[in-house]
């Protein structure tokens, strides 16, 4: 890896620092081959996905086919729909199309 | 029957004609199942939408018994205008026969190693039999094994983009979420394949369904090439069935899908020649081939919240890839796919990584912003009237006040406080 390599920064000061550095970086990057840092980001949201719903909707703790009439587990072991179509060839292997 | 074809020539007129028709046809129904495939002739002194409730018991009892491939060949073509041109309203008053043609249909087609002659008609046939695009048929799963097999993606994709809230049979929703995970697959619709694929797995189940076993083991890698990740813990609506046993019937996946957390590609690879045989066996290899692919990529996304510029021979030694030729193919890729906004300088070898250019500010983002939110508004108001009717449902009132009744004792109804007699 590069000399100049950083690690990113985290407080202000640091980030102040490291923009700077990074404007300097960029100038002299045009003569040298070094890599350059991005300055920290802050992070205004966090990850949205996978969050709860402010307004979750209630899950009723009874599985729905014990509602509707199920009679629950009837065997786990068992698999249904076990002779449903899926003979179709392996059409996703993109490896042959690389370079 | 050529009694039969004159009633049918003479009845095909108004709604009150076709009653009378429908249970002549009906009280024929065994005579004509006789004469199954030799009946075929008859068709020829039928117009399919004129004549389409006649035709459609006919055509259904020629192609009742197993035929031979020139049998086959030779019903194709009536069955295939015969759907195109047959008379809605008609063939509505004998669905199931309809569903029952078609699908012979599509073993015919495939029997004749001819899927692709099956897409069209299969897609008109859906339109004549749906109540609503919201209405899920038996021909919808057909219509995509057929796109599948035949490679047409496109057109397979037409369906899935409708909205379903009535559904005939729960096997055909599994069935079609299925095979519309793998349509959307095939285009590359990762987000939208995730969506059906997880329908299957958290669909409702008292008994583990093998096609919910294998939509979580392609859940699990279309996760891992998306999003770069995968979680074992299913959502709390999910069946307890399924919560219980998938993972069971997926161990080389959840396996792999742990390996895939480390990050690093030779571990990963391990896993996946290890499980090679179980991959090849399930018709997944391609798509652990391309969870392969998404860790250089994720790899190389890393970097740029890292870097601002980077030497391709830095991203090659970094991503363990061979030499910097190969880092600059991947790069290529991905700044044409949108995966990371970069610019390559060949003079130096150096990458720059750039921001996303977007800023949510132009009319066209505004007009796709507002869609989304009319339509979250909608089908929000389509799961409140939903959760209304099912709270009415006689059959779900029966089965939650009867398990409420049972927690209680008779005084706990007696509506007179006792601590009140005076």
């Amino acid at each position: 890896m590069s000399s100049f390599t950083r690690q990113k920064a985290s407080s202000p000061a640091e980030i102040q620092y490291a923009r700077r550095s990074a404007a300097l970086a960029s100038a002299r990057q045009r003569r040298s081959t070094a890599a350059t840092m991005r300055p920290t980001a802050m992070e205004f949201f966090s990850d949205m996905d996978d969050q709860g719903s402010t307004m979750a909707m209630d899950v009723d703790d009874i599985d729905a086919l014990e509602i509707f009439g199920g009679d629950g587990v009837i065997g786990e072991n068992k698999l249904a729909d076990l002779d449903f179509f899926n003979s179709f060839p392996d059409d996703f292997d993109e490896s042959d199309m690389i370079n | 029957m050529e009694a039969l074809v004159v009633n049918i020539q003479g009845l095909s007129t108004n709604a009150a004609d076709l009653s009378n028709l429908h249970i002549i046809l009906k009280q024929a129904h065994e005579s004509l199942q006789a004469e199954s495939i030799r009946l075929l002739p008859l068709l020829d002194q039928l117009d399919p939408s004129l004549h389409s409730l006649g035709y459609l018991y006919i055509l259904e009892a020629c192609t009742s018994a197993a035929l031979s491939k020139e049998q086959a060949s030779a019903v194709l073509l009536p069955t295939a205008r015969f759907i195109n041109s047959c008379d809605k309203e008609q063939i509505q008053l004998a669905p199931e026969k309809f569903v029952s043609v078609c699908r012979r249909f599509k073993d015919f087609v495939m029997q004749l190693e001819a899927p692709l002659r099956g897409v069209a008609p299969m897609l008109t046939a859906i339109r004549k039999i749906q109540s609503s695009s919201e209405h899920l048929t038996s021909l919808h799963p057909e219509f995509l094994v057929l796109c599948l097999l035949s490679k047409s993606y496109k057109a397979g994709l037409s369906i899935l983009d409708e909205d379903i809230f009535e559904v005939d049979q729960p096997k055909d929703l599994f069935l079609y979420c299925y095979y519309g995970g793998m349509i959307c697959i095939g285009q590359k619709s990762f987000r939208k394949a995730l969506e059906l694929l997880h329908n299957v797995v958290t669909a409702p189940m008292s008994v583990i369904n093998a096609i919910a076993v294998e939509a979580y083991k392609k859940y699990i890698l279309v996760s891992l090439i998306h999003n770069g990740q995968f979680s074992t813990s299913l959502p709390k609506y999910t069946s307890s069935v399924a919560q219980r046993n998938l993972k069971n019937f997926c161990q080389p996946y959840i396996e792999l899908a742990t390996s895939y957390s480390t990050g690093k590609i030779a571990e990963f690879e391990t896993v996946a020649q290890k499980h090679r045989e179980k991959f090849d066996n399930d018709n997944n290899l391609g798509l652990v081939k391309q969870a392969i692919s998404s860790m250089y990529k994720r790899n190389i996304q890393r970097l740029t919240q890292t870097y601002l510029t980077l030497s391709l021979q830095d991203i090659a030694n970094s991503v363990q890839l061979n030499s910097a030729k190969e880092a600059e193919m991947h790069v290529l890729q991905m700044i044409q796919d949108g995966e990371i906004f970069a610019t390559i300088n060949q003079k130096d070898g150096m990458v720059s990584f750039l921001e996303d250019p977007e800023q949510y500010k132009t009319c066209q983002m505004i007009e796709h912003i507002d869609s989304s939110i009319q339509r979250i508004m909608a089908l929000s108001r389509k799961l409140t009237t939903m959760n209304e009717n099912i709270s009415c449902d006689p059959m779900f009132l029966a089965k939650v006040v009867g398990r409420e009744r049972q927690r209680f004792d008779f005084d706990d109804f007696d509506p007179v406080p006792q601590r009140f007699n005076i």
